[in-house]
């Protein structure tokens, strides 16, 4: 961790008070004094330090687990105990916790055990029925018969052959998305969902979106996924889930992606209000922030079109891995309005952390930096931080509004 | 090979890539501006901005290309088309192994037309030209059919493929050259300079040297 990311600590603690501080946000005040150590310091006191700080974090993380288990496995699941939880991002490699608080917070799962199982089966059958009507049937094998079963209309083959073109191109990097099952599967749900989102129909970019959720949710039932090993699941790990299991995660990915974009549908319709909205407030953020680099983006004569549309209407799918995206979504989904409301401040506030490099730079410098952001190597703290500023965002304007009222 | 990130160029012209989703755009530039294919490319979101600096033949000066990659899908065009303004050359791409590609490069081709600037050069580019030559059942668009609505379009026309990078220099080279001859004969001999005027116009307005070139320039030490 560097100097300037330390920096940072204090303003995170000053927001213990607020109502809906995440808990445990994984910087403590042990590690900021372990991190800031004196230079003078022994090599050996130095691996004290570091030693220490390894089992803090090691011990916080068990600590979380315990709350995480506690909180998933009670008869009614406290859905705000939940959101302070998963805030700080869920802890990885424990198969299901994800999956789990996923589906609970996009309010698929009924927080009540008890009717759990009875609601998840309902919905798995609705959708395979419906894919009964579309395709005449489920299967992961053939990908040319998909739709040879039945007549299509002209809008029906203009959506298919758009979701094919993009399905083959999601998330490029991870091999998982290139196999056959998950391909077919993928190709199901968008086109399913198009057909019952006539409003706005299937939008490119929609695709970046189904592919977290068939992530999270297919590794619930894959042994030993971790950050280094993600990107190479392939195709005879998929072979190891049974058909059975593969069309429920594709009825669950397909009812939560459904969720998810019920919240942001107008990113999608005709002429893209959402992302318009959230641009022009963004901008305004910004301006309070820093007033001189959006006069000189003016003066560039670059606009937020030309960059921020891609960083809003994919929910940064594009610009980060897909391990840091999956982090992103547990804070969109902890938060009310994630993917409305609180995205606006991450954007904002991901624009504003690389704005200070802007200044000397030419149009073309200045726009080819912005479309191509050095995020895809960034790291779970790089995205912490990322995430405590934009919550810090989030109170201030939230604090102002109410000083102008 | 001209150093591509230097502000050492007399012309600057930007150009747009339309056509529908998937015909290949992303893979065209890249394969352009890169010298190679990409390895990993989603689909377009918004429009994507590269530049290239390419030396004119016969001494005529270097060009700086500010090349916009757009997205395909129809729902996109409110904001890719406000890249249409001030093009002054565009290339239309379609895909020879997909019949509506082509139909919809007439609908493309007006819309360049109706808002980019009035002697924009355009292009129609087929592209994925690789896989008919490896199995000519696959082709959908004949080559004489393009041609003859490139001509009766006033458009030029080549065939690509960004796979195997046939005639893709080539197209966006020639492009530039047109572009350019394009200024020249309307205006005149010495319209140059005014061309050269217009050229600095607009790199002022969308070029900020940085001090350190300043420096560079000024040659104080
Ligand atoms: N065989 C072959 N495939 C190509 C060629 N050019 C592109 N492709 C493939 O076609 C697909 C789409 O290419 P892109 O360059 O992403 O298409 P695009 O026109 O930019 O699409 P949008 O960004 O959605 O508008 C990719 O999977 C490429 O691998 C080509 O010359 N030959
Ligand atoms: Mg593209």
């Amino acid at each position: 961790m560097n100097t300037e990311d330390d920096n940072r600590i204090p303003q995170i603690a000053q927001h213990q008070e607020s109502p809906r501080q995440p808990e445990d946000v994984p910087y403590s005040d042990q590690e900021s004094q372990a991190s800031t150590k004196d230079k003078e310091s022994t090599s050996d006191e130095l691996n004290q330090a570091a030693h220490k700080l390894e089992e803090i974090k090691r011990s916080m993380f068990e600590r979380r687990v315990k709350k995480f288990d506690r909180v998933l496995q009670s008869k009614v699941v406290d859905l705000d105990q939940l959101r302070s939880l998963a805030w700080s991002g869920v802890p990885p490699h424990q198969a299901g916790y994800r999956c789990k608080t996923w589906k609970l917070l996009l309010d698929y799962l009924p927080n009540d055990q008890e009717i759990l199982a009875e609601t998840l089966s309902r919905k798995r059958e609705e959708y395979t029925d419906m894919v009964e009507h579309y395709f005449g049937g489920i299967s992961y094998d053939n990908q040319q018969d998909l739709f040879k079963k039945r007549e299509m209309s002209p809008y029906e083959v203009k959506s298919i052959k758009q979701i094919r073109i993009d399905v083959y191109r999601t998330q490029p990097e991870v091999k998982l998305f290139s196999t056959q099952p998950i391909q077919i599967m993928m190709i199901r749900i968008l086109f399913t969902w198009t057909m019952r989102h006539p409003a706005s129909g299937y939008v490119q970019g929609i695709n970046d979106l189904a592919a977290p959720l068939i992530l999270v949710y297919l590794t619930e039932f894959l042994q030993n996924v971790n950050q280094d090993n993600i990107y190479e699941i392939a195709e005879k790990d998929i072979e190891e889930i049974i058909p059975d299991q593969l069309v429920k995660i594709e009825a669950d990915v397909f009812w939560c992606l459904s969720k998810l974009i019920d919240d942001v549908q107008d990113n999608y319709t005709d002429m893209q209000p959402g992302v318009h909205k959230i641009i022009n407030k963004m901008k305004k953020l910004i301006e309070q922030a820093d007033p001189e680099v959006l006069k000189y983006l003016d003066s560039l004569d670059i606009n937020f079109m030309d960059f921020a549309y891609r960083w809003v209407s994919c929910y940064l799918t594009r610009e980060f891995d897909i391990y840091q995206i999956v982090r992103l979504w547990d804070t969109y989904l902890s938060e009310e309005d994630g993917f409305s409301q609180f995205h606006c401040y991450v954007v904002s506030a991901l624009f504003l952390q690389f704005s200070k490099n802007l200044k000397e730079m030419s149009f073309q410098d200045a726009l080819l930096y912005l479309q191509n952001l050095p995020t895809q190597s960034w790291q779970d703290d790089d995205l912490n931080i990322l995430m405590a500023k934009s919550f810090e965002m989030k109170e201030l304007y939230h604090n102002n509004n109410r000083l102008y009222q | 090979m001209v150093d591509n990130s230097s502000s050492n160029y007399q012309h600057l012209f930007k150009i747009v890539l339309v056509g529908d989703a998937g015909v290949g755009k992303t893979h065209l530039l890249h394969r352009y501006v890169k010298g190679k294919l990409p390895t990993n490319k989603p689909s377009t979101i918004g429009v994507e901005f590269a530049t290239k600096n390419v030396e004119l033949r016969n001494n005529q000066g270097v060009v700086k290309a500010q090349i916009w990659d757009t997205a395909g899908q129809e729902r996109y065009k409110a904001i890719t088309s406000a890249h249409y303004r001030r093009a002054v050359g565009a290339l239309v791409v379609y895909d020879v192994t997909k019949e509506d590609t082509f139909r919809n490069a007439q609908r493309w081709m007006e819309e360049m037309r109706a808002s980019a600037e009035p002697e924009c050069v355009i292009c129609l580019v087929g592209n994925q030209v690789d896989r008919v030559e490896i199995n000519p059942v696959l082709r959908q668009v004949e080559y004489e059919t393009a041609k003859r609505f490139a001509d009766a379009n006033n458009m030029k026309f080549e065939e690509t493929s960004a796979l195997t990078n046939k005639a893709v220099t080539d197209v966006f080279d020639n492009l530039l050259h047109y572009i350019y001859e394009v200024k020249l004969a309307q205006e005149g001999a010495n319209g140059i300079d005014q061309l050269e005027a217009e050229s600095k116009k607009y790199k002022k307005l969308t070029e900020f040297t940085s001090p350190d070139e300043e420096r560079k320039k000024s040659g104080c030490c």
